[in-house]
């Protein structure tokens, strides 16, 4: 089995983690018994259970430290936590497989990780959810079992999708009743949906479902489905009241609660990881002003340029593309940063990578299809049929072949025939069905341009739309000019029909600058991100993320169409991703734990001013990198403070406060200093003690006698 | 002398047979008097055993200290399971130094169960409705007030160990009875720049000098204790520190935007049972919570930024003013508006979170002084105090030696003296409370059939309109249980045989000819579902269009307002709505 195959690779004595093991992703069960395995082999493992799932699974916590002179307990901690989102296998077997690198790597560089600081992994928080991707055509599910009446009549979990077809799948149904319709087929990429723009001439066609029968005859398709509640939106910060799969309060489920007890009782935590669907790491993660109650919403404004900087940390090590951000609500990272207080991160790991070649994939593509050049296949893509030297364009050869009368001019009859001709060379498509201009995203093709000239056009929103595309109509206006100016028999009919094709080629031969109007059409962003998993799906997995639509009698609807995204195609890359990503994210723990504060007393200093009177200084310094506390965490007073106490009688203390709160030190050096005036006999000593609840106690003696005390 | 004699047998025999009220109890319970935790588990204890055919009770759980928390359900079981009847929900002192909420809910209980079989409107309340008492929602509280030194304001939280003052140590430096007279009191110290004096008129107390006066030798050195932790404050984290009526979940806010929040909602046993409870009872149609003080029927919202659904804030509202008109010198109020902004308390979460019409009074106003409405000037509080309490609410100033302080004076008011109603006003301000939430649940959503009428429209084709009607204020689904889909939605079927069936269903304005179906279409037109309900002091007229014969049964299922059968024959018929007025004068003709 594979986990023993593991096992023997390590216990072997191998340096390296064995990087050809043949992988698969495991279930919850199996991860379970590879990490008991691990901890077996390993003296800095130890394992707990920190509470169970509603189906009663356990859920493991791993703490990760090396004995050193620093206490296990005194030291702050780092906890990666994944799989609270019930889609994310990656971010539970990376979590599980970076404790091997970490374990594997050289000894000096992971110090500071293993033997001053530790590490808690809880690899898998809602394993109830995760063991659906292993159940044979399950679709893909983010809430658990939990019964809720979705659609509100009076029935929980009455009608929950099935694979009708029986291709393995649950996908959708693309269902024709034109009284319910609200989709067509997107003229750009057919096998995507769009919503119809009557402006545009079209109107809606069928309406989707996903893949089922009507199993409570009630006319609706799977509104009802088995469960439940998402865990990641369970939590307090943001928690939508009512919100769906929210459940009932907040921490309602054994999952949720078991991850914020757990919290609590370590608050030794001094940063947090989570592997799931946010992304607090690959874009930059923005401040977005406060909620009702006056909390920040996403980040506090102090925090936006260390977000930033451990951000340019991350993306050193681990390169994510192309990821979306679901919505913020209730989830544990934010809860985490919000409200528990610590500096709290979130990557999914893993998202749609950029396509291996632009032009390539495109030309790739046409072929793959069987796209002819000449053909009109519906698709837009005709960068294949793009001719060679477009260079200057020979006008009196032009006029010279067109002009049959012979009269040095072209008429109308011969100027429509030097029309299509230049249509025909520069490969401007026959009007494609439903809408020639306009409504298509003009700014897409230029992208795909493959000479790469207008890969990134500029697009700027005081200009005036044409319907060409996203062209504006002053660059078209330029061009007619041009086109008049150079002496081109080029009519006003000409320029209504023209398409952004040929608006790219004789702005090239005119030497027109091409202007583009901003694109807010919203219909076309998801269609972009959908469209870009097409070319990865079929670029890079050979066409498996997706089943093509295929007719279908169904029992109840009669012909649908069933095809659509295979459940978890976007969530669950291939399986040798896990390998890579672990140890890169065992570098990158590493490097946050260089980079923890580090909180110490400096040397005191001691004065005399008089014989029984001292002035005592002494200064607590953090010269770790990361503040002792967010700036949120220092708003909401969660991140409890430094107690800088003397220890000696007040009455002792002439000035200056016996105990001292420090709420949050920056780090890189940064100190604060302390100052008393008391009373004691010469050479007499008491004790400073600098305690706090995350970072660990120390204590320093001081003697009453006149020194030049440490740095200032 | 036999005269006499017989005279007084006779008066003495007609005196008893007139001793109709008080209705007397089979407990004899006090209301001039404070019952601690255990005088209390008693007194619930012995009412349920004397009225074993009303009442049961039951622990819903520990505090934090592992006291019971005591729930006690009211409900006539020849009349129906609790479960299956529109039920109120009253409970109090969630704040342990609000003491006089247990005895209010006390004297509910008491007073439904001596009532019983004895005045009838409270009998048929009683048998129409189920009730669900919790009279010490923070029993650890309550007895820190009863058994340790305590103030009108000590102990409101609980006592789970808090950090209050952020040095690493919990529960570290509570206040102190310096002199022992079990009471915490006040710290004065003679001090040249103070600017406190002891009164000229009234040495007994101090009195601020005026402003630009010379000082008047004392000065305050606050509550009475010293600094047990040597950090040079006194008394700045003693037990408490959290509030468990901002433990809630609807609205909850962390602690550094409500005070008192803890880590999360239902972090406390206490609150948590609560609403483990509720959420398991959705017959729940009422709520009401005892407070003290200051002489409010408090309804939502509780922060500026929520809104409820004006038909809620219309019912909330004519249910507190009637609460008004009961209570003098009671004032409705609206929480965020009138008195403060609370995140996660207890009435926004029966509300919020459950849909259930909630009110929190605050129990006793000062006004009650003077029985004239208004707030008492300090005349008249002095004759209050001297005169009618007898001085009995403070403690005569005494010289004590403090250990950092030295020689100072320690006395003045006692947890007696403010937010708790005196002893001998107890009952009546009970009563009223009572009473007050005795309105409220009789008007908690009772559906009953309304009009009926079956026309024929062809041949074995059928307008069959049922009206379902509501006359109470309070709708079977409020606003926000309708916007949030909270619970189950209330559900008309028509139950068809082998001989018919429904064509269509919906509702209708009227039974005017030219009123239509307000169709809703639906696969089962037999099954409707009613998310909005029935609406207060309402109806709604639903209309089936029935194809065949014989007989229909419809069946109104409600989570709140109880259910309704009633068997149709699909012939020509009008039955008008039974208008039924109680105890109305009705001469056999």
């Amino acid at each position: 089995m594979i986990s023993v195959y593991i096992l023997a690779s390590i216990s072997i004595g191998l340096q390296e983690v064995d990087q050809n093991i043949e992988r698969e992703w495991r279930t919850p069960e199996e991860l379970r018994a590879h990490v008991t395995t691990q901890a077996g082999s390993f003296d800095e493992i130890t394992i707990s259970t920190i509470g169970h799932t509603q189906q009663g699974q356990p859920i493991q916590c791993l703490e990760i430290a090396r004995e050193s002179t620093i206490a296990i307990e005194d030291r702050s901690a780092i906890l990666v936590v994944a799989g609270i989102d019930g889609n994310h296998l990656l971010g539970s077997e990376v979590a599980i497989e970076l404790v091997a690198h970490l374990l594997a790597m050289d000894s000096e560089a992971t110090r500071t990780l293993l033997e001053t600081h530790k590490l808690f992994v809880i690899p898998q928080v809602n394993p109830d959810v995760a063991q659906h991707y292993f159940i044979p055509a399950s679709a893909e599910i983010v809430k658990n079992n939990k019964p809720v009446d979705d659609d509100n009549d009076g029935f929980v979990d009455e009608d929950s999708p099935e694979d009708i077809n029986g291709d393995g799948h649950i996908t959708m149904m693309r269902v024709p009743d034109l009284e319910k319709a609200t989709h067509i087929v997107d003229p750009e990429t057919p096998r995507l949906n769009a919503t119809p723009d009557a402006l545009q001439g079209t109107s809606a066609e069928f309406v989707l479902y996903s893949e089922g029968i009507d199993n409570d005859n009630d006319g609706k398709y799977n509104e009802d489905a088995i469960g439940g509640v998402d865990i990641n939106k369970n939590f307090m910060h943001g928690y939508q009241f009512h919100g769906d799969g929210a459940g009932v309060w907040q921490l309602s489920e054994s999952e949720s609660k078991a991850l914020a007890d757990f919290a609590f009782a370590h608050q030794e935590i001094a940063f947090i990881l989570v592997y799931g669907q946010h992304d607090t790491l690959s874009k930059t993660f923005k401040d977005s002003g406060n909620d009702n109650a006056g909390a920040p919403k996403t980040l506090h404004k102090g925090d936006v340029k260390l977000y930033e900087k451990v951000s340019e940390s991350f993306k050193k090590f681990t390169d994510v593309k192309n990821t979306t951000q679901p919505n913020w609500d209730g989830s544990f990272v934010a809860w985490a940063y919000a409200q528990y207080g610590v500096p709290a991160f979130s990557t999914p790991l893993w998202s749609r990578p950029d396509p291996s070649k632009k032009g390539d994939a495109a030309e790739e593509t046409a072929y793959e299809n069987g796209e002819s050049e000449s053909s009109d296949n519906g698709s837009g893509r005709d960068e294949g049929r793009r001719p060679g030297g477009m260079g200057s364009f020979d006008r009196e050869a032009m006029i010279a072949e067109f002009d049959s009368d012979g009269d040095g001019e072209l008429n109308a009859d011969e100027r429509v025939a030097f029309r299509e001709s230049m249509q025909d060379r520069f490969g401007g498509n026959r009007p494609q069905g439903g809408g020639r201009s306009g409504g298509r995203p003009g700014g897409r093709r230029a992208q795909s341009n493959s000479d790469g000239n207008q890969t990134q056009p500029e697009k700027d929103s005081n200009l005036t739309p044409s319907g060409v595309g996203d062209i504006s109509q002053e660059t078209l206006d330029e061009l007619y000019q041009a086109a008049l100016n150079a002496g081109y028999p080029v009519s006003e009919e000409d320029m209504a029909e023209i398409t952004p094709e040929q608006v790219e080629q004789y702005a090239k031969m005119s030497g027109v600058e091409i202007r583009r109007v901003q694109n807010n059409n919203r219909d076309e962003k998801p269609a972009a991100g959908d469209a870009a998993w097409l070319v990865y799906s079929d670029d890079q997995r050979k066409g498996e993320g997706f089943i093509d639509w295929t007719p279908f009698n169904h029992p109840q609807l009669g012909e649908v169409e069933i095809g659509g995204w295979v459940p978890y195609f976007k969530t669950v890359p291939t399986v040798d991703v896990v390998e890579t990503r672990a140890k890169e994210q065992a570098e990158f723990l590493v490097d946050i734990a260089n980079k923890l504060p580090n909180v110490h007393f400096g040397t005191p200093t001691v004065k005399q001013l008089g014989k029984t009177t001292w002035e005592v200084t002494i200064s607590v310094i953090n010269d770790g990198w990361f503040p002792s506390g967010t700036a949120m965490a220092k708003s909401n007073k969660r991140a409890r403070p430094f107690v800088v106490r003397l220890n000696t009688d007040n009455s002792n203390i002439i000035t200056g406060q016996k105990v001292q709160r420090i709420w949050s030190l920056d780090g890189g050096g940064s100190q604060q200093w302390f100052t008393w005036v008391v009373q004691a006999k010469p050479k007499s000593s008491m004790e400073a003690t600098l305690y706090s609840e995350k970072f660990g106690s120390e204590s320093v003696k001081i003697t009453m006698q006149q020194n030049n005390g440490g740095e200032k | 002398m036999n005269r006499i004699i017989t005279t007084l047998i006779l008066l003495f025999a007609t005196s008893t047979a007139w001793a109709q009220a008080p209705y007397p109890s089979k407990v004899d319970l006090r209301f001039d008097h404070w019952y601690d935790y255990g005088e209390m588990t008693k007194a619930l204890h012995e009412l349920v055993e004397a009225y074993p055919n009303l009442l049961s009770i039951k622990s819903i759980g520990n505090s934090v200290g592992g006291l019971e928390i005591w729930l006690v359900t009211l409900n006539n079981p020849k009349t129906g399971n609790d479960r299956d009847k529109t039920a109120m929900f009253i409970d109090g002192n969630i704040h342990g130094n609000e003491i006089q909420a247990a005895e209010t809910v006390l004297y509910s209980i008491w007073y439904l169960c001596k009532s019983y079989g004895k005045i009838e409107r409270l009998t048929d309340l009683i048998d129409e409705r189920a009730f669900y008492f919790v009279p010490m929602e923070n029993p650890d509280g309550r007895e820190v007030w009863f058994h340790q030194p305590a103030t009108p304001h000590f102990l409101r939280g609980g006592i789970r160990p808090v950090d209050n003052d952020h040095d690493g140590l919990k529960d570290e430096d509570g206040p102190d009875d310096l002199d022992g007279d079990g009471h915490i009191t006040s710290m004065w110290i003679q001090d040249e720049l103070g600017r406190y004096k002891i009164d000229e008129e009234d040495p007994r107390f101090f009195s601020r000098v005026g402003q630009g006066d010379a000082p008047g030798g004392w000065s305050r050195l606050g509550e009475e204790g010293i600094d047990n932790d040597d950090d040079g404050r006194i008394n700045e984290d003693g037990i408490g520190g959290y509030d468990p009526n901002r433990n809630w979940p609807a609205d909850w806010q962390p602690e550094w935007i409500q005070y008192g929040a803890t880590d999360y909602p239902f972090s406390l046993p206490e609150t948590k049972a609560i609403g483990d409870f509720l959420l398991d009872h959705p017959n729940v149609a009422a709520a009401q919570s005892y407070h003290n003080a200051g002489g409010m029927i408090l309804q939502g919202p509780s922060a500026s930024y929520m809104r409820y659904p004006s038909a809620d804030n219309r019912t909330h509202t004519e249910i507190a003013n009637k609460g008004g008109e009961m209570l003098p010198f009671y004032e409705p109020m609206i929480a965020y508006k009138d008195l403060y902004t609370v995140h996660g308390g207890e009435d926004g979460f029966t509300y919020e979170g459950l849909g259930i019409i909630s009110f929190t009074n605050e129990l006793w106003t000062d006004k009650r002084m003077r029985a004239n409405g208004n707030d008492p000037t300090e005349e008249e509080r002095k004759l209050f105090r001297d005169n009618l309490q007898f001085e009995d609410v403070y403690v005569p100033y005494k010289e004590i030696d403090h250990p950092t302080y030295g020689k100072i004076m320690v006395g003045g008011t006692t947890k007696y003296s403010s937010r708790v109603t005196p002893p001998w006003m107890l009952e009546e301000g009970c009563h009223r409370n009572f009473a007050f939430t005795m309105f409220h649940a009789d008007e908690m959503p009772l559906l009953s059939w309304g009009a009926l009428d079956v026309t024929s429209i062809g041949n074995n084709l059928w307008k069959v309109t049922v009206e379902v009607a509501n006359d109470k204020i309070i709708p079977s689904r409020t606003g926000m249980a309708a916007r949030h889909h909270i619970g189950t939605p209330d559900i008309l079927t028509c139950k068809t045989t082998s001989r018919n069936d429904v064509a269509a269903s919906g509702t209708v304005r009227s039974l005017l000819s030219t009123s239509k179906l307000q169709r809703i279409k639906s696969e089962n037109p037999n099954r409707i579902v009613v998310n909005n309900g029935i609406s207060g002091k309402g109806s709604t007229m639903f209309q089936f269009i029935i194809d065949g014969k014989g007989d229909v049964v419809f069946t109104y299922v409600a989570e709140k307002g109880g259910s309704l059968t009633r068997t149709v024959s699909l012939k020509e018929q009008f039955v008008p709505k039974p208008i039924e007025h109680k105890r109305a004068i009705s001469p056999q003709q």
